[in-house]
């Protein structure tokens, strides 16, 4: 083996192990100088923020960080988190008050600053930065799935199909339910399935595939008009969905057609209901909504 | 090791689609064959208590191993011996490193209580992670060929002999791992003429197609 090679091969070992671990001992030795976190620590009954010291490593992201904490000084910490690569969605958190994933927050963005972790807020603190998210999954259920009469694989006009990446994105980190005020300060979640959900109605809702109606369901069960689009949830989503112009605002609208459009009153009280999604014709002075 | 649908190759996205198929079809299997064999349900009491007594053992020590640090010499060690190139020196390296966890494995110690507590887990993973890393290089080992992800340096290619045969480990009457040589039962013929490529069956078009 040459000498390049030997170089070569060392630089992959280190690569490797940069991105497969925990921070190493061979990265600590090359730290320069410490850096603090101020962590939240307790439990639902309550808690109070402890600080770490810790060696500071370059590009170090603060879920490094917490693991080394986890690692060396609290090994009881608790943090959720898988992969690191900012697509599992787990180690969501607040870092100074703002929602953040731990694993795409360098702490490099903090300098000058201090730096204080804490639990999503909207949901109730399991242990230290681990919030309970359950609600979410049970939310999720009360929508009405995928539903179709046709067989898969499906013929689908290209446009139609690309509108329904973007929605598809998610990956369920839950900051857009946090960072919302409606669930955050004003705790309706059970009449409100906030922004993540609109999402998925928004992927389902427009599905060419898809014969089913959920603006009903948006309208009554699911809140939607609690949103007063401030847009604080596209600001911090991970994966850039613009959830406020691309899923809220045209279920808004479609709801408003639906429901609260004089116009298309007058023609169903005439011409009788249709199917917002098949066009048939579902019943005359259709009264699902009393209207 | 490194057989199943996916044949040799069988790195991480393979495996997710494996265990999502046939980890089902194993828990709808075991949870039938519990059924039909009327076998109780009752757990021995006894035994009940010595598997609490070992799980809470961690939390319960004075002094200890600190679990995060043997994870981590397993990680380092499986990444430098049991890498995709490998070969019988560095494989058995790797084995006496993993081996010498092993034996500190009974000895760890986590603090704090029971509620969603990291380090226990990891007082819990680290004995499984020692044990599946002893399976992955005593395997690896024993497969004296380069085949798939078996990328064995000091062999030139596949064995047609170690072709035909699955490793089983299984616990000997210690409690260590046991290999068994099993034989694999030939492939059936529907399956065995897609492997053909360009010869024999299909013709040569169908065999480059194959390929892709």
């Amino acid at each position: 083996m040459s000498n390049e090679d030997g170089r070569q091969d060392a630089e992959q070992k280190d690569m490797a192990s940069k991105a497969h671990a925990n921070v190493h001992q061979d990265e600590t030795d090359a730290a320069q100088g410490t850096t603090k976190l101020k962590i939240f620590r307790g439990d639902g009954e309550g808690g109070k923020e402890v600080e770490y010291e810790l060696p500071a490593v370059e590009g170090m992201v603060v879920l490094d960080a917490v693991l080394y904490i986890q690692a060396h000084q609290a090994g009881d910490l608790a943090v959720r988190w898988n992969c690191k690569a900012a697509h599992c969605g787990s180690c969501s958190a607040e870092i100074n008050g703002k929602p953040k994933l731990l694993c795409k927050s360098r702490v490099e963005e903090y300098e000058g600053q201090e730096i204080h972790v804490h639990p999503l807020r909207a949901f109730p603190v399991i242990k230290d930065l681990v919030s309970d998210v359950s609600w979410n999954y049970e939310t999720s259920r009360s929508i009405t799935p995928f539903t179709t009469d046709e067989q898969a694989p499906f013929i689908m006009y290209e446009e139609d199909v690309e509108r329904l990446y973007e929605p598809k994105k998610c990956i369920e980190c839950f900051m857009c339910q946090d960072v919302c005020h409606v669930l955050r300060t004003h705790h309706k979640h059970p009449e409100f399935a906030g922004p993540r959900f609109f999402t998925r109605m928004q992927w389902l809702e427009m599905h060419p595939k898809d014969t089913e109606s959920r603006l009903r369901g948006l309208k009554e069960e699911h809140g939607l008009g609690y949103c007063n689009i401030t847009k604080c949830c596209s600001e911090v989503c991970p994966v850039d969905i613009h959830i406020t112009d691309n899923s809220i605002i045209p279920l808004k609208e479609r709801v408003a057609d639906e429901y609260y459009d004089p116009a298309k009153w007058l023609m169903r009280k005439i011409r009788g209901r249709r199917s917002p999604k098949t066009g048939e014709i579902i019943g005359r002075n259709g009264n699902r909504n009393g209207g | 090791m490194r057989r199943g649908l996916h044949g040799a190759n069988r790195l991480g996205g393979n495996s997710l689609t494996d265990l999502l198929v046939f980890g089902r079809r194993a828990g709808e299997g075991a949870a039938e064959y519990v059924k039909s064999n009327g076998y109780s349900t009752e757990i021995d009491s006894s035994q009940l208590e010595t598997e609490k007594r070992r799980v809470l053992e961690p939390l319960e020590r004075q002094d200890g191993e600190n679990p995060y640090m043997l994870q981590q010499q397993v990680q380092e060690a499986m990444m430098e011996h049991a890498n995709l190139m490998r070969n019988e020196e560095s494989l058995q390296e790797g084995l006496e490193k993993i081996l010498e966890v092993k034996e500190r494995v009974p000895n760890v110690k986590a603090q704090g209580s029971t509620l969603f507590n990291p380090g226990w887990h990891a007082s819990q993973d680290i004995r499984y992670l020692t044990q599946i890393s002893e399976i992955i290089l005593r395997t690896a080992l024993e497969r004296k060929e380069r085949r798939g992800a078996q990328w064995r340096l000091d062999y030139d290619g596949p064995s047609d002999e170690l072709g035909k045969i699955n490793f089983i480990v299984k616990k000997d009457e210690q409690g260590e791992i046991d290999i068994e040589r099993r034989e694999i039962s030939p492939m059936p013929e529907h399956l065995s003429r897609l492997f053909d490529e360009g010869e024999g069956h299909g013709g040569e078009e169908e065999g480059k197609e194959s390929q892709f």
